[in-house]
């Protein structure tokens, strides 16, 4: 009997709160703010039609893209261009069960998420590189090679910026990770920002994370004007839909693993609340830390232009990758 | 180069493509991101204007001349009815004179503005390019109250101008000109100091001096290329002679410069503006023109982005026998053609609209033979035996 309640819970955790429903209302929530930051940023309004100040505009946009036609190109690989990309969120959603949201552990949690988040992030990278090569399309491929060269280089600074917290938590749960942050000494809480080697692996892994989610000035997988869309080029209708979907969820997973890894994750003082409105509190310190990181990204993104390839790879090899090691050196010798 | 002899891909940029706000083809053969060759295909928007010319009084003509270019709407204006004026041997008044003075050079600060932030657009600046947009809607208010209107102006009339420069309108423009210098410091010190911008721009798409001079380019872009010429100063029209004013010129070539050498261009602009509306002389603002007309004339303006010609020849009538128009960008093309080779696929778009391309007023004839997918350029022999096919068998 308590293994079947048990298992209806992880069931509705893992669709309601803080599953499947509440991950997408956080990747159009999170999508909204990012677009109407920058907006502000660059002297515009932003979204401003649908809901209140146009927060309903990404559920809008995905409603309006998933029902318009889908058009598959002659050249396209037509399995792969119809099934992937519906499939594509699936993985982004497994990566987002392990990030802790509405308690200090996620819904699925182990001793090596880390290692789990390394494996999602290359799967990802697969996934691009597989549904640009499968529209057969010339930019659609250059934009594949762009995204996979890109992925690659960064996977590395992102990975050494990760293993800062796990050093100083010593464990790769991300779990162990959120509680080593919750005590605080002195007036600071005890976060890995608030750290000498935590701060410069936080910008790294903010960096980093531009360059996953393919921002300026790392967007030159998708690059607008050279190569009109890159890998998503060929993509319409629902396809393009569950892509962008996919593409909102990604954001959500970086935040929050910046959040998770460097801000404390959601843990926050408990205002003296019963035991049982902890859930929805700690879900507001996490909306709230992630709404710094993505106010820091979009800056980062609206204060640059879009790079190229060769700076991009001339940069990671020659500056991020020797400063993330040089950083988990520096842990190592203060501590 | 035979496209045998390596891996290399074959690219379309264009008709349809989001770098290229209007429809022309550059078809680039890649190694990789590498650009090994790259040939323009023009032709989309051929809007047969020349030949509309030949049907048209020549008053009416000044509105079909101002819609050869949406930008510098008023350059191809003024520099037909200018060339009507040399046929007519109008004396035009200097009021008028002046009053062309201000709307060009308030045009070339709307283009060049325009053109900043085209640019930043491309490589991917986006906030540069909304900011330099936004500052740019000042000039676009200037134009708005001396003319009336934002975009096609239609100042010029034959022998004149149509609206005159009351002293409010004197005291709009006295406001906002210094509120522009200070925005056009701010554009200054972006564009100076900002390293992507500098990482995108500089030592991209070189045009040497040689190259300049083999392929004729004109405008901006000569004068990046160390070539220095201006219609203004060194072929003075309107009322130039009257203003002092530098010409910007640099001989590095690459994207960077011009963006340097247009922002000092429009130092320069304000700077003539400022100047006309101290010593703009009282007078009429136009003169009445003979109703036929007989004779031919070259007319040559120093456009924002380059020069522009007008051939006009007027056989005792009220319509031109022949009309003949050459936008900047087309001299400037084979240019831009030519800096594509050894670059990345990033750079294509950004050389491209370093020539601050118009295709659309570029653009003459092209026949696609829908059989067999050939296309071809028409020489002037075969479009004249065309027509007279068509005319003889009444096509039309």
């Amino acid at each position: 009997m308590s293994f079947a309640t048990d298992f209806l819970i992880f069931v509705l955790q893992g669709l309601i709160f803080p599953g499947v429903v509440t991950l997408v209302f956080f990747a159009f929530f999170f999508e909204w703010a990012y677009r109407k930051l920058l907006a502000r940023f660059q002297a515009r309004r932003g979204p401003s039609l649908a809901g209140l100040g146009g927060i309903l505009q990404p559920l809008a946009d995905f409603i309006k893209t998933a029902s318009k036609e889908e058009i598959v190109p002659e050249s396209a690989h037509k399995t792969i261009f119809k099934t992937l990309p519906l499939l594509a969120p699936l993985p982004v959603l497994l990566g987002l069960f392990l990030i802790p949201i509405s308690s200090t552990a996620g819904i699925i949690n182990s001793p090596g998420d880390l290692y789990l988040m390394v494996f999602l992030l290359s799967l990802f990278a697969a996934i691009q590189i597989t549904l640009g090569w499968a529209s057969g399309n010339r930019f659609a491929l250059i934009g594949a090679s762009r995204s996979g060269l890109q992925l690659v280089s960064f996977g590395i600074p992102l990975v050494f910026a990760a293993i800062v917290p796990a050093m100083r938590a010593e464990s790769f749960s991300l779990e162990k990770i959120v509680l080593s942050q919750a005590s605080s000494t002195g007036y600071l809480p005890n976060w890995n920002v608030f750290h000498v080697s935590g701060i410069i692996a936080f910008l790294i892994f903010l960096i980093c994370s531009l360059a996953e989610l393919e921002k300026v000035p790392f967007d030159t997988p998708e690059a607008e004007t050279e190569i009109a869309g890159g890998w998503t080029l060929e993509y319409s209708g629902r396809a393009y839909a569950f892509i962008i979907l996919s593409e909102q969820l990604k954001e959500v997973f970086m935040v929050g693993l910046a959040v998770t890894l460097f801000l404390g994750g959601p843990s926050g003082p408990t205002l003296g609340l019963p035991s049982s409105y902890h859930a929805i509190l700690f879900t507001l310190y996490f909306l709230a830390k992630s709404l710094v990181v993505v106010f820091l990204l979009s800056l980062f993104s609206a204060a640059m232009a879009r790079l190229k390839v060769s700076q991009i790879l001339e940069g990671t090899w020659s500056l991020l990758a020797p400063i993330s090691v040089l950083t988990v050196v520096l842990l190592i010798i203060i501590g | 180069m035979n496209p045998e002899d390596k891996p290399s891909t074959q690219i379309n940029v264009g008709p349809q493509h989001p770098a290229l706000k209007e429809p022309e083809t550059f078809r680039i053969v890649v190694e990789g991101e590498k650009v090994v060759h790259a040939t323009p295909i023009l032709g989309h928007t051929h809007r047969g204007i020349e030949k509309l010319a030949e049907s048209r009084d020549y008053n009416k003509l000044l509105y079909l001349a101002e819609r050869i270019c949406g930008i510098c709407s008023f350059a191809h204006q003024a520099n037909y009815a200018k060339g009507i004026e040399i046929i007519a041997d109008l004396e035009v008044p200097p009021r008028a004179q002046y009053l062309r003075v201000i709307v060009a050079e308030l045009e070339r600060l709307h283009s060049h503005l325009l053109w900043v932030g085209v640019l930043a657009h491309e490589i991917g600046f986006d906030t540069f390019y909304l900011l330099v947009w936004k500052d740019r809607e000042l000039v676009m208010d200037l134009l708005e109250t001396l003319t009336g209107n934002r975009v096609n102006y239609g100042m010029n009339r034959i022998g004149g101008v149509r609206s005159d420069l009351t002293p409010e309108i004197r005291q709009k423009f006295r406001e906002v000109l210094p509120e522009l210098r200070n925005r056009l410091d701010r554009i200054k010190e972006i564009a100076l100091s900002d390293p992507t911008m500098k990482a995108r721009c500089r030592g991209v798409g070189v045009i040497s001096e040689r190259m300049a001079r083999e392929t004729c380019v004109t405008g901006p872009t000569a004068r990046t290329s160390g070539i220095n010429w201006d219609l203004r100063r060194d072929a003075p029209y309107f009322a130039y002679e009257d203003f002092s004013f530098k010409v910007p010129v640099s001989d590095k070539g690459d994207v960077y410069s011009k963006v340097v050498l247009r922002i000092e261009e429009l130092y320069e602009s304000i700077s003539i503006i400022e100047q006309a509306l101290d010593t703009i002389p009282e007078g009429d603002i136009f003169a009445k023109p003979p109703s036929r007309l007989s004779g031919r004339a070259i007319s040559r303006l120093e456009a924002p982005r380059g020069e522009n010609f007008h051939y006009l020849d007027f056989r005792d009538s009220k319509t031109p026998y022949r009309m003949k128009v050459r936008a900047p960008t087309y001299a400037n093309l084979a240019s831009s053609v030519r800096a594509l080779v050894g670059h990345h696929i990033a750079d294509v778009p950004v050389i491209v609209a370093a020539n601050d391309p118009c295709f659309s007023c570029t653009d003459r004839t092209l026949v696609i033979n829908l059989d067999t997918g050939e296309q071809k350029m028409l020489t002037k022999k075969e479009l004249r035996n065309m027509g007279i096919k068509i005319y003889k068998e009444g096509l039309l």
